[in-house]
């Protein structure tokens, strides 16, 4: 046995649940008749439309782009026409522009190869491709990665990690992408150690999915790669604590990666690097697990961005009549949807179609101080007092909900049933908001 | 197509499985080892008071809970909260407890000890050691009044710590420590209150709680510690006045206050530091006013304090935060 990686006593273990899918090879599932193109899938400024209603589009042709620092591109995944763009409600109330592609079928395309191109080593011009191919972080939190590769000139990045921790429970989409296309997702890595001149990577895979593990250590045969298993814990997948579970580094508070030499990215992520680099494939479809006890058939999907949920939803049998939850990625931080006909979107890593039977949120209760909040933050924060100084938008106490990494562990274990990580995410908005208005 | 359907909540839709009913009973079943053995020494007497408690609590519970406002008054005057509460203040009185003293205390500890403030988790005190401390100023001979074990008869002694304070070290120098542990009568000498008896039957209670995770080890450990240690430094200075620490442990209300209440969640510091030093005091207290007070015993007091000064020990510990 390995020795197996953590990042403390903090955090929580959620069942796993990962049985429903994970032995289900990636199916995939082509365009339908209508794609659906969020112009704002990734954090930073949003994109904005380049083409107008009416206008004919090729695949992997730019649709929406966006100015300044921090932001992304949006690509077609099929050619077709462009019908209508219109604005949808997105989870938490987020208006988004979306441009609708009637689909011709007709596969047109611009970018794309089948046959491998060679790329020379040239960090300047990598990073210019992985701007313009539109990939951002696609474990959830869809961090534009050009960003996240340009650190500032004077921090020296000596490691790449590999975020294939994949803690949330149901997901497995990383598994199987690591065991399906191993080989280019090991390409992935190589490219960006070569590009961005790191010595090193390190892959951390949660102990759950050992398979993965084994396999990939066997067929990998570039030396600057190492493997390390992690225990299943949540959230071991989450930045700073799967950097110091595989390195002990700390990252400092309110710092990002680079500050400890550090570069992390999902394995979706480093797969779509491989896709684009070798094959000239801009980021327009991803893996994702659909899975819950709502939905017939549990399936591991490989699907255009911009299909909606009910297109997948058909894809895998169908919904059930006792699913009561729809959620956008994995159940500890997914975002719940009420819509079936919101698009899935770069970022989408699993749809979740879950039952009373799989989610047991109580009414909430006073708090009684049982200190379980408290014990279980990766962060070290104090949760109960956060939540009230957030309810109360009580300013002067809520600095720390800026270190909140969003993760659930605290209304996890709560045994009042304290929907504690909302409040303290909505005290976050609050108190930056608080902040901009300048005290 | 139905639109709609799915409910809306917020992350994260996974729930651990403990929820505030399954402490609570926790805790009621580790308190079964020595509400057991209290009701086998003083029968019908322990009997009567501890269901007196038990029922005027839950009583004096539902009433204030109605009063309230709050909905499912059944369901949350049975978390268990107060059935604990009732428990806790039938085990820190004395078995000739009468009846209505017992309903009077279930009142004092529901209205003044709980609901006054809001309710569970919002009270300073621990609503049970709120309802001892004024049955014992309000009815002080009742509350004194022991008698030993299976002895029923009217007859009543001093506890062995009201021996040391009354009669000094000579008095207890012949007691059993082994008996005084698991809590076998001695002839003569006065039990305590009825939960008090055997350190050892509130140790297998409290080693399941540790177990159970619901309370942390370490504030048993370092109260208990704390008493050893500075009656252990007093009996080493001068061994003819002072007793020896053991006895210390194996009388009064030490451990069940250790592991029952200086454990209590709601009234005590959230922190880990925190509870150390709430811990570390309540030894403290206890054993200045076990050594030098005016009563014999000082647990209930030296808790008391404790958590008055407890929100105030929060705040200055203050967990660090990863990266910091
Ligand atoms: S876990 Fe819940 S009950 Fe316990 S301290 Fe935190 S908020 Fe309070
Ligand atoms: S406070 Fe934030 S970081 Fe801490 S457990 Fe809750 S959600 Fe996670």
């Amino acid at each position: 046995m390995a020795k197996l990686y953590t990042f403390g006593k903090s955090g929580v273990l959620p069942e796993e649940r990962k049985e429903l899918t994970e032995d289900k090879k990636i199916e995939r599932f082509e365009a339908k008749d209508l794609i659906f193109l969020s112009i704002n899938q990734h954090i930073g400024a949003p994109a904005k439309s380049l083409v107008k209603e009416g206008e004919r589009v090729l695949k992997n042709q730019i649709v929406a782009s966006g100015e300044g620092g921090v932001t992304s591109i949006v690509h077609s995944p099929v050619s077709g026409e462009v019908v209508q763009i219109k604005s949808m409600v997105f989870p938490g109330e987020i208006k988004n522009d979306v441009i609708v592609i009637k689909n011709d079928f007709k596969n047109e395309k611009v970018l794309g190869t089948e046959e491998k191109r060679e790329f020379k080593k040239d960090k300047e011009k990598f990073i210019n491709e992985i701007k313009n191919g539109g990939i951002i972080g696609m474990g959830g939190a869809g961090f534009p990665t050009y960003v996240k590769m340009t650190p500032p000139k004077d921090k020296k990045i000596d490691l790449f990690i590999v975020n294939a921790a994949e803690c949330e429970p149901y997901l497995t989409n990383d598994y199987r992408v690591m065991l399906e296309f191993g080989d280019e997702f090991l390409s992935g890595i190589s490219l960006i150690l070569d590009n961005l001149d790191i010595p090193k990577a390190i892959v951390g895979i949660e102990e759950n999915k050992e398979h993965a593990f084994e396999k990939l250590q066997k067929s990998n045969s570039d030396k600057r790669i190492e493997f390390k298993l992690l225990k299943t814990k949540y959230p071991q997948g989450a930045e700073k604590q799967l950097i110091y579970a595989l390195t002990k580094r700390v990252v400092p508070i309110r710092k990002l990666p680079f500050e400890v030499g550090v570069i992390v990215q999902n394995v979706s992520t480093v797969k779509a690097i491989h896709d684009l680099i070798t094959f000239n494939k801009p980021l327009t479809e991803r893996v994702l697990t659909c899975s819950g006890k709502g939905i017939n058939e549990p399936k591991n999907i490989l699907a255009p961005i911009g299909v909606t949920v009910s297109q997948i939803a058909e894809f895998c049998g169908g919904i059930k009549d006792n699913c009561r939850y729809l959620i956008n990625g994995g159940p500890m931080m997914g975002k719940p949807f009420s819509d079936i006909n919101l698009p899935i979107t770069k970022t989408t890593s699993g749809l979740l179609f879950l039952t009373d039977e799989e989610v047991n949120i109580e009414e909430e209760n006073p708090c009684i101080r049982c200190g379980r909040c408290l014990s279980v933050c990766p962060m070290g924060l104090n949760p109960t007092y956060l939540k009230e100084a957030s309810d109360r938008r009580e300013y002067e106490k809520m600095d720390d909900v800026l270190d909140c990494i969003e993760c659930g562990s605290c209304s996890f274990i709560c045994p009042a049933s304290r929907d504690l990580a909302s409040s303290i995410v909505k005290g976050k908005q609050k108190y930056s908001k608080y902040l901009k208005r300048g005290k | 197509m139905q639109e709609n359907r799915f409910v809306i909540k917020n992350a994260p839709f996974l729930r651990g499985k403990e929820d505030i009913k399954s402490i609570m009973w926790t805790v009621v079943v580790a308190l079964l080892p020595t509400t057991l053995w209290a009701i086998y020494l003083y029968r019908y007497r322990a009997l009567t008071v501890i269901l007196s408690c038990i029922i005027f609590t839950e009583i004096f519970e539902m009433i204030f809970l109605k009063i309230r406002g709050v909905k499912n008054v059944f369901e949350k005057a049975f978390d268990g909260s107060a059935f604990i509460t009732g428990l806790l203040l039938a085990l820190n009185l004395p078995s000739t407890s009468p009846w209505w003293m017992c309903a009077v205390g279930s009142f004092v500890a529901m209205l003044f000890g709980k609901h006054i403030y809001g309710g569970l988790g919002n009270n300073p005190f621990n609503p049970a050691l709120i309802a001892r401390v004024f049955l014992l100023l309000s009815f002080p001979s009742i509350m004194t009044r022991w008698t030993t074990g299976v002895n029923l008869t009217a007859q009543t002694f001093a506890t062995p710590l009201g021996m040391l304070k009354t009669q000094g070290l000579s008095s207890v120098s012949n007691l059993d420590y082994l008996k005084l542990f698991f809590g076998f009568p001695i002839e003569g000498v006065g039990g305590g209150s009825i939960g008090e008896i055997s350190e050892f039957a509130i140790l297998i209670g409290g080693i399941l709680l540790i177990f159970r995770r619901i309370i942390p080890l370490i504030v048993p450990l370092i109260y208990i510690s704390t008493v050893f240690v500075f009656t252990w430094i007093f009996n080493i200075i001068d061994p003819t006045k002072y007793a020896s620490p053991f006895f210390h442990m194996v009388t009064g209300g030490l451990f069940l206050g250790a592991f029952f209440m200086a454990t209590d969640m709601v009234t005590t510091p959230i922190t880990k530091k925190g509870k150390i030093i709430f811990a570390f005091g309540c030894g403290l207290i206890t054993s200045l006013i076990r050594l030098f007070g005016a009563y014999p015993e000082g647990v209930s007091f030296a808790i008391l304090i404790m958590e008055a000064i407890s929100p105030t020990i929060e705040k200055f510990t203050k967990n660090k935060k990863f990266g910091e």
